[in-house]
């Protein structure tokens, strides 16, 4: 695990600091919770801008825009996958997913 | 107008609002117990983002199972007898890909201990039922893929941003 601090932002609330993972995966971005998040949760003020114009979309929207199709190799290939347990399916997203598509615990 | 797909690149358009209010629809009808989970959960709920896939969280009991296959099938799903079979019989999780949506069907995701809980905290938007904010979080922090990760800490500051608002 890294610890990042950047030397400023151009948004007064936003994160200066990230915690990254062995993969390189920020894990935490609002970890210098002195700056981002203190003690009742405050949001980065971006973020909350974001949250708030969301919330004046209507439910048709947000669903008819938050939604978007890819291909994705390998998983949209296939008509019907089942698996016995939740961990044999994250063993075959291991083993079969290209590592990119995110689907592993490890890039 | 949406985005047309290019031919070839995908089998399904895009999930829609029409298409969460037919499976609200279609489960109520046949008494098949369902919670949207994941992001598509958290787009419900609200949560500024984009998804690929509709993920519901099934109750694992063989009446349920028989529910959803019901359900399923009401929605235009032609399941073939085994894979109704395997809805049927609670199959920890199932991806469908030949629908007219695609679907993620899970009957025990990670991180949530049993239905019946998670169906006491869940919410319900425009008559969909969806977890609520901490159990999508809950089973994406035990999940821990790696796109997990990456959203994790923008669906945390939305469930505060949520607590903070006088209706939350």
């Amino acid at each position: 695990m890294q610890v990042f601090e950047a030397k400023g932002s151009s948004f007064r609330h936003m994160p200066r600091r990230a915690v990254v993972d062995g993969c390189g995966i920020i894990v935490d971005d609002m970890a210098d919770r002195g700056v981002i998040r203190d003690e009742h949760g405050s949001v980065p003020a971006e973020w909350a801008r974001d949250f708030e114009a969301a919330a004046r979309r209507s439910l048709r929207q947000r669903l008819d825009y938050g939604f978007v199709k890819t291909f994705k190799p390998v998983l949209d290939e296939g008509r019907f996958r089942s698996f016995a347990t939740l961990e044999e399916y994250r063993r075959w997203c291991e083993a079969s997913l290209p590592s990119w598509l995110g689907y592993g615990r490890a890039v | 107008m949406r985005p047309a797909f290019l031919p070839g690149l995908a089998t399904a358009v895009p999930f829609d609002y029409r298409q969460a209010r037919e499976i609200a629809e279609a489960f109520r009808l046949h008494g098949a117990r369902y919670l949207f989970i994941g992001k598509s959960g958290a787009l419900i709920l609200g949560f500024p983002d984009t998804t690929q896939d509709a993920d519901l969280f099934l109750e694992k009991t063989s009446e349920n199972g028989r529910a959803v296959v019901m359900a399923l099938g009401a929605l235009g799903f032609d399941l073939a007898p085994e894979e109704a079979a395997e809805i049927g019989h609670c199959k920890d999780f199932i991806q469908i890909r030949h629908g007219p949506f695609d679907l993620d069907l899970v009957f025990a995701p990670d991180g949530i201990e049993s239905f019946a809980e998670a169906d006491q905290r869940a919410v319900e938007v425009e008559g969909i039922r969806v977890c609520n904010m901490d159990d999508i979080i809950r089973s994406k922090e035990a999940a821990n893929r790696v796109k997990d990760r990456e959203s994790l800490p923008r669906l945390r500051a939305f469930r505060d941003w949520l607590r903070s608002r006088p209706e939350g």
